[in-house]
């Protein structure tokens, strides 16, 4: 009585053993466990870090760019809807504006074509003050014959004539027309660096047309071109894009009457290459036809 | 007895249980089939008419900007958005119940590989839109949320998957 036999302390041993064995398997897999619960959550933490560094590398890329006055930026949607919305009845009240300088009739030269449609080749730079005047008459041309967007806003050099000149930018853009094929080309950036390339074709075509190849360049599919700035950029000091483009509905202020004369003789341009196509269009702007090469 | 005989010669396959490949193709082939529809309408869009894209354009989001950018295309001629397609469409692969039921561990460590390969893409994405386009494209963020959740998935599964799953 009371005294454990050898066979009964065998049985406790093993026993005990068992425990242990269990015990260490249970302590494994809870480690195993804890370090793949670890590896997901590092993962997860990992991603989150890098999407959180990308963040503050945008921030802080975007407040250096704002700091250097007139860089390239997204247009605003305001100011996409107001370029490219600018209603008839003031592009007719406004009809060629101060504009004096028309486009020269183009000769022996093939229509110029792209996708089986005539096409408007355009070829600036981004700190000529007289292509960031231009292109704020392109856009609202060119918005009565289809649908543009995807641009930046962007301002001249700040060392050059009319410095700062606030514009669009044409280095990124969308344009879909049924009547024309646009293509626009940004050969130099703010300050005079190599921005888009212009092929051997539109590089031949430029020498030709324009003799001594100057900023902006812009070829109506052949008919005629806009080889010089179409009114004086200085209409537009000290304005912001937003400021400009609100103004474009008004057919009596300064601005609007400048960018929209110059946008109906561009309307003009574009008539004759699509042999005034869409009438509603071009019906009011075709007696402004018989003033190129004046 | 010839019917006693091929009753006999019938062999027995023995149907090995896996609940975990159940509930994995559940979890992730729905995603994989979310993400190749997604891709498969922007590389439509990409070819047709990046205009006609269903997306506000508030500045900061702008899918035409992203979509029509000149990153939008690797190397200059591969569109983004193709090789979304291929890699959705691979991963859709991979997520079927089928491949969750096969043994063979080179197929896990292929879609693990996958999984990871397009987290990176993805990363690389977001940088390109944030830094250097300033724009994002709320198509391209549903594909990358897609994305990352497919990681997890696929990663939960690799990490907890039992050994003896796998005969190779």
């Amino acid at each position: 009585m009371g005294r454990t036999t050898n066979k009964q302390r065998r049985d406790q041993q093993a026993a005990s053993a068992r425990e242990r064995a269990a015990a260490a398997r249970a302590e494994q897999k809870r480690q195993e466990q804890r370090r793949r619960a670890i590896t997901i959550i590092g993962s997860v933490v990992g991603v989150a870090v890098v999407v959180v560094v990308i963040a503050i590398v945008a921030i802080t890329h975007k407040s250096s760019t704002n700091t250097t006055s007139g860089n390239r930026a997204v247009a605003s949607a305001a100011v996409v809807s107001d370029v490219t919305s600018v209603p008839a009845a003031t592009l007719s009240k406004v009809g060629a504006g101060p504009v004096t300088a028309f486009p020269s009739p183009v000769s022996g030269q093939p229509p110029l074509t792209s996708g089986g449609k005539p096409e408007m080749l355009f070829i600036g730079a981004e700190f000529c003050p007289y292509c960031a005047a231009e292109r704020w008459s392109m856009a609202v041309a060119l918005s009565r014959f289809g649908t543009l967007n995807g641009f930046d806003t962007v301002s001249s050099s700040s060392t050059d004539v009319d410095p700062n000149t606030p514009s669009l930018d044409f280095d990124k853009y969308h344009y879909t027309s049924k009547y024309l094929t646009f293509t626009a080309v940004e050969n130099e950036d703010r300050n005079h660096n190599a921005l888009q390339k212009t092929t051997t074709a539109q590089d031949a075509l430029w020498t030709k047309i324009d003799g001594s190849p100057s900023y902006p360049f812009v070829d109506f599919g052949n008919k005629s071109a806009i080889t010089g700035p179409s009114f004086d950029p200085a209409t537009l000091k000290g304005l912001t894009q937003a400021q400009i483009a609100s103004q474009l509905k008004n057919p009596t202020g300064k601005v609007s009457q400048a960018i929209n004369g110059a946008a109906n003789v561009i309307t003009a341009a574009i008539c004759q290459m699509t042999n005034n196509q869409p009438a509603n269009v071009c019906a009011s702007v075709i007696p402004l036809q018989a003033k190129f090469g004046a | 007895m010839p019917e006693v005989r091929a009753r006999q010669a019938k062999p027995k396959v023995a149907v090995r249980k896996d609940p975990f490949a159940a509930w994995a193709w559940m979890v992730t082939l729905p995603i994989a089939l979310a993400g190749l529809g997604v891709a498969a309408y922007l590389t439509y869009v990409h070819f047709h008419n990046p205009a006609s894209l269903s997306c506000p354009n508030t500045g900061v989001v702008n899918c035409l900007k992203v979509t029509t950018s000149s990153q939008s295309e690797i190397f200059g001629h591969i569109p983004v958005a193709v090789t979304g397609l291929a890699f959705f469409f691979v991963m859709t692969l991979l997520m079927t119940p089928w491949a969750w039921r096969s043994t063979n561990v080179w197929i896990s460590r292929l879609r693990l590989a996958g999984a990871v390969s397009g987290v990176g893409m993805v990363l690389y994405l977001v940088y390109v839109e944030a830094v250097q386009l300033k724009a994002l494209c709320l198509w391209c963020t549903g594909v990358h949320v897609l994305t990352f959740l497919l990681f997890l998935a696929v990663l939960t599964a690799y990490l907890f998957r039992p050994i003896d799953a796998y005969t190779d």
